[in-house]
């Protein structure tokens, strides 16, 4: 049976891992590589990486990211040409995420799951929610594009991307719960894997929102690095409401 | 010597990490001369069927890798690389595979289901083997793929995993195998299987 992930989500800033909210404030945290290496000892089942500074992570970071990293591995953050997604490709990310960039041009999108495949193509869609309207805003939260935002999530399955991370930008940073109603609403209907993200804060949020059959796996940040909980506490709570995920063993 | 068969494009970092990390030296197999100093061969996938195998024939490598394995060097194909194994596919049009496997290979028919199937999943063994022991049976394995192998003879499919239907998730015959899931990516259990294929097949 297919388990539900539980994902955790680095913010890198191109020297330290930062953690702020609204995708702003951001405040050193750690160091990158110790990171990676907890969480691979506390065996995340993914990882996504977004490095924040306007350039693609650099070869050195990846290069020990790799060495320390037997996990799926996502990677996004200034990705601007296909270029870029075959050097992150050949350096140990597995799937890349996609956002401004295939927002402003369709055509990338599309051209991007030509030459790597579905699987390595996840789309990021931010939103803010304005006068209970669902905003969609790319640029790291700073520009809304005016996409109707349901229409967009349709479009990225019907371009061929592998999987959808939504966040809701109001919630990043809070702990205080994912926004999954709206989550729900851009979920109806689309046949690709999605990812909630933005605000979880409490053991029950990942179960609400895998308990609404729309949502196939939990993304996280500052649950984890500001508290003393590890993923295993997720899936031990997650378990005990018969949600399917995948736990630790002995061989 | 561990020799991965590259043809460009592919996240070959990830196997040749791991490899490392279980303390084996690793060679890229890109051009039939390398193949002469791997005891093991590992095939990776990349991009389509149709794609990998056009790209294996162009430098000739599929043939050299069917020379190797008939001279008895133990293969192991992963993801797509294990898809390729088989006679035919249908991913990017129809094309023809590697033939070590007989089977065939199309897109998952799961119509309730989301594709790709992605996740961790577990691996039910159906017939195990010196590679494939007991003691992996039901532990999870990252996948992330939309087409399924389908195996023409029954004892060539070790393990099952359930995505909609049984889905074959390891194969083998005589000294080739494939593991539809990536254990370079399965953390402590990708690992250890990869070791039991180098120690024991």
């Amino acid at each position: 049976m297919l388990k539900h992930r539980v994902i955790s989500s680095i913010v890198f800033n191109g020297k330290t891992i930062t953690r702020g909210h609204n995708f702003k404030n951001n405040r050193p945290v750690g160091s990158l590589i110790q990171q990676v290496k907890i969480y691979n000892l506390r065996e995340i089942d993914e990882l996504i990486i977004y490095n924040i500074d306007g350039t693609i992570l650099p070869k050195k970071h990846l290069d020990n990211i790799s060495k320390s990293c037997f996990m799926p591995l996502a990677i996004g953050g200034g990705i601007r040409k296909i270029e870029d997604i075959e050097f992150l490709l050949e350096h140990g990310a597995d799937k890349v995420i996609l956002n401004t960039i295939c927002a402003n041009n369709t055509s990338f999108l599309k051209e991007a799951v030509k030459c790597f495949g579905s699987q390595a193509i996840t789309v990021g869609v931010d939103y803010k929610i304005h006068n209970a309207d669902i905003v969609h805003y790319i640029e790291n939260g700073n520009i809304a594009t005016g996409k109707k935002i349901q229409d967009w999530c349709k479009e990225i399955e019907g371009f061929g991307a592998g999987e959808i991370i939504i966040t809701n930008i109001d919630r990043d940073g809070k702990q205080l719960g994912y926004n999954i109603d709206d989550t729900v609403i851009l979920a109806e209907g689309i046949n690709i894997p999605v990812v909630i993200s933005g605000g979880a804060g409490k053991f029950d949020d990942f179960s609400n929102a895998l308990n609404t059959k729309k949502i196939d796996a939990v993304c996280a940040s500052s649950f984890y690095l500001f508290n003393q909980h590890k993923p295993s506490d997720v899936k031990e709570h997650l378990q005990k409401l018969n949600i399917p995920v995948r736990l630790s063993y002995t061989l | 010597m561990i020799g991965i068969v590259s043809v460009g494009l592919s996240n070959l970092s990830s196997i040749r990490n791991a490899l490392e990390f279980l303390g084996y030296k690793s060679i890229l197999l890109e051009e039939p001369r390398n193949f002469q100093h791997a005891d093991k061969i590992l095939l990776p996938g990349v991009g389509s069927f149709k794609e990998a195998m056009t790209r294996l024939k162009e430098k000739e490598l599929d043939s050299s890798l069917k020379d190797a394995y008939n001279q008895g060097v133990p293969v192991l194909g992963i993801c797509l690389g294990m898809q390729l194994l088989a006679d035919i596919g249908f991913e990017g049009g129809e094309s023809e595979g590697l033939g070590l496997i007989p089977g065939s290979v199309s897109l998952i028919d799961c119509p309730k289901l989301k594709l790709p199937h992605m996740g961790w999943n577990n691996i039910s063994i159906r017939n195990s083997d010196k590679v494939v022991t007991d003691s992996f049976n039901e532990l999870d394995y990252y996948f992330i793929h939309s087409y399924q192998f389908h195996v023409a003879e029954k004892n060539n499919v070790l393990a099952t995993s359930n995505y909609g239907q049984e889905l074959p998730s390891i194969v083998k015959k005589d000294h080739v195998y494939g593991f539809q899931f990536h254990p370079e990516k399965s953390q402590r259990a990708g690992l250890e299987l990869l070791k039991s294929f180098i120690i024991n097949a």
